[in-house]
């Protein structure tokens, strides 16, 4: 991903607020608060018309099509680029502004190239957050093209080139110019121009034909077009298959809404442009998420709508500034131009209610796949998130269900299947979690999680030659960099089934793959001295020290190990060092997460996230005790700590707390021993 | 109001003006001295006629613009004090709902992007932030999100 302009924001919010949401629901709202106000301002300098002003931007601010973009944090981006798209369309607006309000007319001679290089500038901005603010040429060229039509109703092409012809030499190279800028900056640095890989899932258009890709398109469009006029079933899913594939331009829902809205948008280009201008607006802002030209991460999706909405808001109020007008030319009592006004002041009412009600949705993962469920059940997805929210809750038997659901919606999805194989021996079924996982295997055999999963299985029905066989078959499917938990959950295995020199083979592979990880030291260390050879131990011990003085793990080691050699006074120093401060600190952060998932009881997801918070603020104690220094081993070892913690904390692990493998960066932790949840 | 004299308003005006389908009220309501305007159209609504056609030369872009627009009359302000009313309000609207947010804890891919992304826990990234990738590819909660980084080689059909 590419978006550095919001993961900054994020930087910030992070600086200001740590791991707490609140700070960055609070951001987000008050985005949506500016977008809102600049959306009116976009709107009168497009029409000069306050009352269409108002009530388009009254709709952009209360439509609960904006409660995905709004109240998830991910959602910034959509809210960020508006931001920056709106801004760089009213500079340009107002450069160009006949008014006798306007900043531009009259000030001074550098207003007008000023308000030029403020929206150009805004318009890179726009793109660092989201590339999709590429569409702002596209809305310039469509409000200079309302410009021609608000002083020739009908223009030929020639009067259209003429009043074009000067923007599109002159200003409009210089947006192009950076948006060209941006786009080889970004394969630069990604070193890609698109996606690289679609989740087919997510998007079922990644293996379909182009005839198919567009007309399914242009039902989404259609379904999109009904969600803006009609938000009563929202969802935050539409992946598979809950919008079947288009194959048939005659199919009612892949034309007619388009044509409909066509049909409008003609008839209305002269009494209404403005209903005209809006729905084209909606078309240009939705092209680049259309899957029509190049394919993105998902079918359908609501946050998407978030900039072209302002196309529909448009519209929407056109119509009732129409008939207002039309009405008012009847002879008709006083009130009856004020109906439609007021027809549109109970939609808004409305709008303003649902978007309270989706807010809560909104709050909680379960909340939001439950919701989900019911508005798109036929979402493979929804039913896997939906089990994945119930099993952090404990509720394995619900999260059961709403796997079986979503594999009967997709029978070959891998996922589901495997996260049930996990539910199963999290819950002791070994029998029923052994064809789980083979099924799993069935699905995918290059994964190496069912293989070590059954491996379990096995082993907790004592078929240990089984479980030794399927553990090979785990390290034989892992991709290399994943090799190394692997590695470690051999070893583990073969520890603790009595043979310890196998252990510490696989165990060297380990250390010799990541020779810088403390917690692969300590692991050989142990065998080491279990083993007898102290002298090694001594090695791998003091090895850990160098890579991170203040473990006080490999304190402790190195004390037993001296105490074995014979050699007191130095085991005693080192057995002294171990409770200094510092190491006292780093030793709690990585046990205490996981003796809290372990004994504590607590659900996954309050553990994770208690972990986390409290590796962040003891990471920042660490550093404090020990003069800020920086350790060799990266704070994110402590951060992870609700999963990665587990690596060291050598206690016996309950079956349903099941996995453990965090990476970040390239560092390798594992917890040998456990099941193994998700790729690794 | 007095009909007679608003009437030879209303049919004055367009001709002194150059605007059509005008609305009289908004034209009161943006003259520099509507109580004036009221005096003299009691007393003589060809000086009334004068006094409106003057304020509207003067506005005439903007009413140009209001002429088509019936709701703007219900505003009683002038027109820059009218947007900063509508800016206010608007921001005040969308504010207010979407206040109940404000409670909601991370969900989804907020977890990928905020609570595992390692980049954005040290302000360091000001400095490369234009030159390196900035986070993870988001695949809205695919399952991978909640409980690794590696990506997901599976969900092929």
């Amino acid at each position: 991903m590419y978006r550095p302009l919001l993961v900054v924001t994020y930087a910030l919010n992070f600086a200001v607020s740590g791991l707490r949401p609140f700070g960055y629901h609070l951001v987000n709202i008050l985005l949506h608060a500016g977008n809102s106000a600049l959306v009116y301002g976009v709107v009168w300098q497009l029409f000069r018309q306050q009352g269409l002003a108002v009530l388009a931007a009254a709709a952009f601010a209360l439509h609960p099509i904006h409660t995905e973009a709004v109240a998830s944090v991910v959602g910034r981006a959509e809210l960020l680029a508006a931001t920056f798209v709106l801004i760089a369309w009213l500079l340009y607006l107002q450069r160009d502004a006949g008014s006798t309000q306007g900043f531009a007319q009259g000030r001074s001679p550098f207003a007008r190239p000023l308000l030029l290089v403020g929206s150009i500038f805004s318009f890179a901005l726009a793109l660092l957050s989201k590339e999709r603010a590429i569409v702002l040429p596209g809305l310039l060229l469509l409000s200079d093209g309302l410009r021609v039509t608000q002083r020739t109703p009908t223009p030929s092409l020639a009067v259209l080139w003429r009043a074009l012809r000067r923007p599109l030499m002159t200003t409009y190279p210089a947006y192009l110019a950076v948006a060209g800028g941006f786009v080889l900056l970004r394969s630069a640095v990604l070193g890609t121009l698109t996606m690289q890989t679609i989740n087919w899932v997510l998007n079922p258009l990644a293996d379909a034909g182009y005839s198919t890709r567009l007309l399914t398109a242009a039902k989404v469009l259609g379904k999109y077009l009904w969600l803006l006029l009609v938000p009563l079933r929202l969802s935050a899913d539409y992946s598979y298959n809950q919008v079947p594939l288009a194959t048939s331009v005659l199919e009612p829902d892949v034309l007619l809404p388009l044509l409909g809205a066509g049909a409008v948008a003609w008839l209305l280009r002269r009494r209404a442009p403005a209903v005209a201008f809006g729905l084209l607006a909606f078309l240009v802002t939705l092209v680049p998420v259309s899957n029509i030209f190049f394919l993105i991460g998902s079918i359908m999706a609501e946050r998407q709508l978030y900039l072209p909405s302002f196309g529909l808001c448009v519209a929407l109020a056109a119509v009732v500034v129409l008939a207002t007008e039309r009405l008012a030319t009847l002879y008709a009592p006083r009130w009856v131009p004020s109906l439609p006004v007021g027809a549109f002041v109970l939609l808004l009412v409305f709008y303003a209610g649902k978007t309270v009600d989706r807010n809560q949705v909104w709050a909680t993962d379960l909340s939001i796949w439950r919701a989900t469920t019911e508005t798109s059940p036929n979402s493979a997805k929804a039913h896997f998130s939906l089990a994945w929210a119930l099993e952090e809750t404990g509720d394995l038997e619900g999260a059961k269900h709403a796997l079986e659901r979503a594999l009967r919606i997709h029978p070959g999805w891998f996922d589901p299947q495997h996260l049930y194989g996990v539910i199963l021996s999290t819950q002791g079924r070994w029998d029923e979690a052994i064809d789980a996982h083979r099924a799993s295997i069935r699905l995918n055999p290059e994964v190496p999680e069912p293989y070590y999963n059954l491996a379990r299985a096995y082993e907790m029905k004592g078929m240990l030659s089984e479980a030794r066989g399927e553990l090979e078959r785990a390290v034989a499917a892992a991709l290399p960099r994943d090799k190394t938990l692997l590695y470690l959950g051999v070893g583990d295995f073969s520890f603790r089934h009595g043979e310890p020199s196998d252990a510490e083979r696989w165990f060297e592979r380990a250390t010799r793959s990541y020779p810088d990880d403390v917690n692969l030291h300590l692991y050989l260390g142990k065998v080491y001295w279990k083993r007898g050879r102290l002298a090694e131990a001594n090695a791998a011990f003091e090895r850990a020290l160098q890579l991170d003085p203040s473990s006080a793990k490999a304190h402790q080691g190195l004390g037993l190990v001296l105490r074995d050699q014979g050699r007191e006074a130095e085991a005693r120093r080192s057995s002294s060092l171990q409770s200094n401060r510092g190491g006292a600190l780093r030793m709690s952060s990585v046990k205490r997460p996981a003796v809290e998932l372990l004994h504590a009881g607590c659900t996954r997801d309050s553990a994770r996230r208690r972990s986390l918070e409290d590796g962040g603020r003891r990471q920042s104690d660490a550093r404090g005790v020990s003069g800020g220094r920086q350790t060799r081993r990266p704070a994110s070892l402590i951060r992870g700590m609700g999963l990665a913690g587990l690596i060291i904390a050598d206690q016996p692990a309950p079956a349903r707390i099941g996995v453990v493998a965090q990476r970040y960066d390239g560092e390798v932790s594992a917890p040998p021993g456990r099941l193994m949840r998700s790729h690794v | 109001m007095d009909q007679g004299a608003d009437q030879a308003i209303k049919g004055q005006l367009p001709d002194q003006i150059g605007l059509q389908n005008c609305h009289l009220d908004q034209v009161v309501m943006r003259s520099p001295k509507p109580s004036s305007f009221k005096r003299a159209r009691a007393a003589d609504p060809a000086t009334a006629v004068r006094e409106v056609a003057a304020a509207a030369r003067r506005a005439k872009p903007e009413l140009r613009a209001l002429a088509a627009d019936p709701l703007a009359s219900i505003l009683p302000f002038s027109l820059r004090v009218a947007h900063i009313w509508a800016v206010a309000i608007l921001s005040a609207v969308a504010l207010a709902v979407f206040l109940n947010s404000l409670g909601n804890r991370f969900v989804t891919d907020d977890r990928l992007m905020i609570e595992q992304n390692p980049v954005i826990r040290d302000l360091a990234i000001l400095n490369s932030c234009l030159t390196a990738p900035t986070g993870l590819e988001s695949t809205w909660m695919a399952c991978i999100g909640l409980f690794s980084l590696s990506p997901m080689p599976s969900t092929s059909p």
